[in-house]
């Protein structure tokens, strides 16, 4: 059941030149304060249309993003995604963020967008200033943990991945902040995304009620935990 | 309301289409007679698509979650039970009192709970409510049958009018209709036989690596450790078994081979596993058998001759209007809890004013359930949990024994879905915890909050170590134990069940026995007992003596409703005879676990489906000739 984590597609689309105005909106927010960028971006993001360059950068940016934080291969997390000209050396206007049937990345892009913007463009800058650096995962990871707004929204971003649910980072940062005996409160984001979590499958088996492997399969030890994710 | 001019009219009206109602209805249906079935649940649907996607979207995965009515309404509170036309419990209306799920808040509990303990086993209202059964397909032992000849020192039970030998060819069919998985030879233990030449219908479903685990502990059990049990035999004798279950091992009446969703239970997304659906599918198609549902029995009515003449129903299909059913034979099979239920609501204008069969004054007690004991911790070596189906084995060979005399037998089912249900909903739970640095589940003590490969390292290593094990505890049948009704009503103005339930000495005794043995097979098998705490307002908590010690146990549902119109060999004492028939009403038969007179420890339904075939047999035979 492997799927190499990268494979070199047979043709690269032409990637036309980064959108100017959204390009430099991204790269100005990084350098404001945080609130400042907040005020600044929930304006423009809405009032500026993103090329199909700019939403496909992003969205390369998104699958490094999210590889990093979970711990998960971008080839698993997006099949067929392609980091060009290499995964050491990647260029945003290249990289293919994948085409898998499947599709929940586009799902979860626009889950995240549609309530945290300012601090999600943020997160996604961070993936592309680190993308080419020497470990990627960790440089993301060093980023993200530097205030408290990136830090618990890429916690949502996990916990979305691994398990197709929605746990709101204001909500993940109160149940640090005031601990209480009372679970936590999540929204299972669609039936789709239920059946894409990663958590057991992390554990070398499969979201419980969406097993695509056959009979007897529970009798013989599981494939290697690379095989399931990539790493 | 409106009511209707004249009653359907037919040969047999059955009222419940669970596994009972529908088997029974299918058999008199394949005979040519007249059937009419009242579901009190919604229609079944043509595909399980809609069952799917709210399971899918469901927060909280509980046995209920696939099905209607919401177990949530808008502002995401329990659903209000007096607004519901056919209301069911749910185990979220098993908390503690005060707040969210207070077991004994009528506006949250459809079930209106006197304790002194609760009831903690649920039921559904599709097709019976019997989608979300596991599967398990065990036969009594013989024991299970005589259990006042056997052991006349428990003054509670009492024997079956019939024995092993009586149902053992039914026990056949029914694995045939179900469509049972299991090995003949492994089946034999404590008794149990098969006829010359028997085969179940399917081989085996393979042991999980759990069940490899922990049949590898269990052959080092020395007569010492295990004098504690009071069996008869060596301890070699108890070891892990394949259960029997309606789970097809390879493709088996138009329906596919498992592939180990591990979700029998609520929902089984290939239907790999049979449910009652299936035979009422079978059932209409014979032209002969016609499902009303959404309407609800609410008075059965007796006549002067004291033959049941007809049953009156409220249907919600459309606008609430009444009807009625005229039959030769009626057939009460809702559930455990129901069907004593519409028996006591239908007092004929005071000439049944104990309820309808109730000349006994045994309809609604001896309320029994398995009180399930449940443990986990984390293995040694990784078992590589959340594959396969739930359960695939157990141990049943401590089923029976002399140590019945004094307490409860149980049997150890080993659990597949690792902490799934334990920690309140895992993956989720534990995931959490090392996303956000919290230890809901005990396993992140040092609070830490990880990204990336030191996550994926982290929880691949606490969820493959995963171990869950339950323990099912034969319950006394007791008197007190009992349905009666509410003041409370429901959406259609029927009074709602009223429970009064509790533990007896000996059922506590078999918990307590339960305990040591999760604990000796956990020492056995190195495993680290993260078994939570009973919390102090945790309703089902009780405190025991063990070893000097106080240790507070709890217990949780099987799902499996007795008792409440046992059989027996007398009138006087018994609501039925072996054929189900009411001792009151020649013409009126109730079916289901609802007639059992002691409860053993094996799930009940292949026992529902023998008797239940049995009593369509009869009925062919004798009353529609």
């Amino acid at each position: 059941m492997t799927d190499l984590p990268y494979s070199k597609p047979s043709s690269v689309a032409p990637g036309d030149k980064e959108n100017e105005s959204a390009g430099g909106f991204t790269r100005r927010r990084v350098l404001a304060g945080a609130a400042a960028a907040t005020a600044a971006i929930s304006v423009g993001a809405v009032d500026s249309p993103a090329s199909a360059q700019t939403r496909r950068q992003d969205m390369v940016a998104f699958v490094l993003l999210s590889a990093a934080l979970t711990g998960i291969a971008e080839g698993k997390l997006a099949p067929n995604f392609h980091p060009l000209p290499s995964p050491t050396n990647i260029d945003l206007e290249q990289s293919d963020p994948g085409s898998d049937p499947v599709g929940v990345k586009q799902e979860y892009f626009d889950w995240v967008n549609k309530r945290h913007q300012a601090t999600f463009r943020r997160l996604l800058q961070f993936a592309k200033d680190s993308r080419n650096a020497a470990d990627r995962a960790q440089a993301i990871i060093d980023k993200v943990q530097a205030t408290p707004d990136t830090k618990y929204l890429a916690r949502s971003i996990v916990s979305m991945w691994y398990l197709g649910a929605w746990y709101d980072p204001d909500h993940l940062r109160a149940l640090v902040e005031h601990p209480s005996a009372a679970p936590a409160k999540f929204e299972v984001i669609s039936p789709k995304a239920y059946t894409q979590g990663w958590a057991l499958r992390v554990a070398q088996a499969h979201p419980m009620g969406f097993s695509e492997m056959q009979f007897g399969y529970w009798s013989r030890p599981p494939s290697a935990r690379v095989d399931f994710i990539g790493n | 309301m409106a009511a209707a001019e004249s009653c359907i009219e037919c040969d047999v009206a059955i009222v419940g289409a669970g596994f009972a109602g529908a088997l029974i209805a299918n058999e008199l249906g394949k005979a040519r007679k007249k059937v009419v079935v009242l579901e009190a649940g919604e229609r079944v649907p043509p595909n399980i698509n809609d069952y799917m996607k709210r399971f899918y979207m469901s927060p909280a995965k509980v046995p209920e979650s696939p099905y209607t009515p919401e177990v949530f309404d808008a502002a995401g509170s329990l659903t209000d039970p007096s607004k519901v036309n056919a209301g069911r419990p749910t185990v979220l209306s098993l908390l503690p009192k005060g707040g969210f799920g207070d077991w004994t808040d009528p506006k949250q509990s459809y079930l209106i709970q006197k304790g002194p303990r609760p009831f903690a086993s649920t039921y559904d209202r599709v097709a019976g409510g019997t989608q979300h059964w596991l599967g398990t397909c065990l036969r009594f032992v013989p024991a299970d049958f005589k259990m006042k000849t056997n052991y006349p020192s428990v003054p509670q039970f009492v024997d079956w009018p019939i024995g092993y030998d009586d149902v053992n060819s039914w026990y056949g069919k029914a694995e045939e209709e179900l469509g049972v998985s299991a090995d003949v030879e492994e089946q034999k233990y404590l008794g149990i036989q098969f006829p010359a030449n028997y085969r179940y219908p399917m081989p085996k479903i393979p042991s999980s690596l759990v069940d490899l685990a922990v049949a590898d502990a269990l052959k080092s059990l020395s007569a010492d450790e295990t004098k504690f049990l009071e069996m008869e035999t060596p301890p070699t004798q108890i070891r892990v078994r394949n259960i029997p279950a309606a789970r097809n091992s390879q493709p088996y009446k138009n329906r596919r081979a498992c592939a180990g969703n591990t979700n029998c239970i609520p929902i089984c997304p290939i239907q790999a596993k049979y449910d009652p659906t299936i035979t009422l599918n079978d059932a209409t198609s014979t032209g002969f058998v016609r499902i009303l549902d959404r309407t609800v029995a609410s008075d059965i009515v007796v006549g002067e001759n004291g033959r049941v003449s007809q049953v009156n129903f409220i249907s919600y299909a459309g606008p609430k209007t009444s009807g009625c059913v005229k039959a030769k034979i009626y057939v009460i099979a809702a559930n455990g809890i129901e069907t004593p239920r519409l028996l006591l609501m239908s007092k004929n204008g005071g000439r049944t004013a104990n309820g309808v069969a109730n000349g006994s004054d045994m309809v609604g007690r001896n309320l029994m359930d398995h009180p399930y004991y449940v443990a986990w911790g984390l293995t040694s070596t990784p078992v590589y949990p959340y594959r396969g189906p739930l359960i695939t084995s157990g141990i049943g060979d401590l089923c029976d024994g002399p140590f019945r005399a004094k307490r409860g037998a149980f049997r150890v089912d080993i659990g597949n879905e690792g902490w799934n249900f334990v920690v309140n909903g895992d993956p989720n739970v534990t995931t959490l915890d090392f996303v956000n640095g919290m230890n809901k589940s005990k396993v992140n003590a040092g609070q830490e909050a990880l990204f990336g490969k030191k996550l994926v390292d982290t929880l691949n290593d606490k969820f493959t170590h995963q171990f869950r094990v339950g323990f099912l505890v034969e319950q006394t049948p007791d008197l007190d134990n009992r349905v009666t009704l509410s003041e409370f009503r429901d959406g259609l103005g029927l009074p709602r069940p009223q429970i009064s339930y509790d533990l007896s000495h000996y059922t506590r005794q078999g918990i307590v026995a339960a305990h040591r043995m999760k604990n000796l097979l956990f020492r056995k098998m190195g495993v680290n007992d993260f078994t939570g705490k009973v919390a102090k307002d945790e309703p089902s908590r009780f405190d025991e003596l063990i070893d000097d010690a106080i240790v507070s146990l709890s217990y949780i549902g099987a799902g499996h409703i007795m008792g409440t119109c046992r059989m027996g060999a007398k009138k006087d004492n018994s609501v039925v005879n072996s054929f189900q028939q009411s001792w009151d009403h020649e013409n009126l038969y109730v079916a289901g676990s609802s007639t059992f007179p002691t409860g053993a420890t094996a799930n009940p339904t292949l026992t529902i489906a023998a008797l239940s075939l049995r009593t369509a047999d009869k009925i062919l035979r004798e009353d529609l000739r």
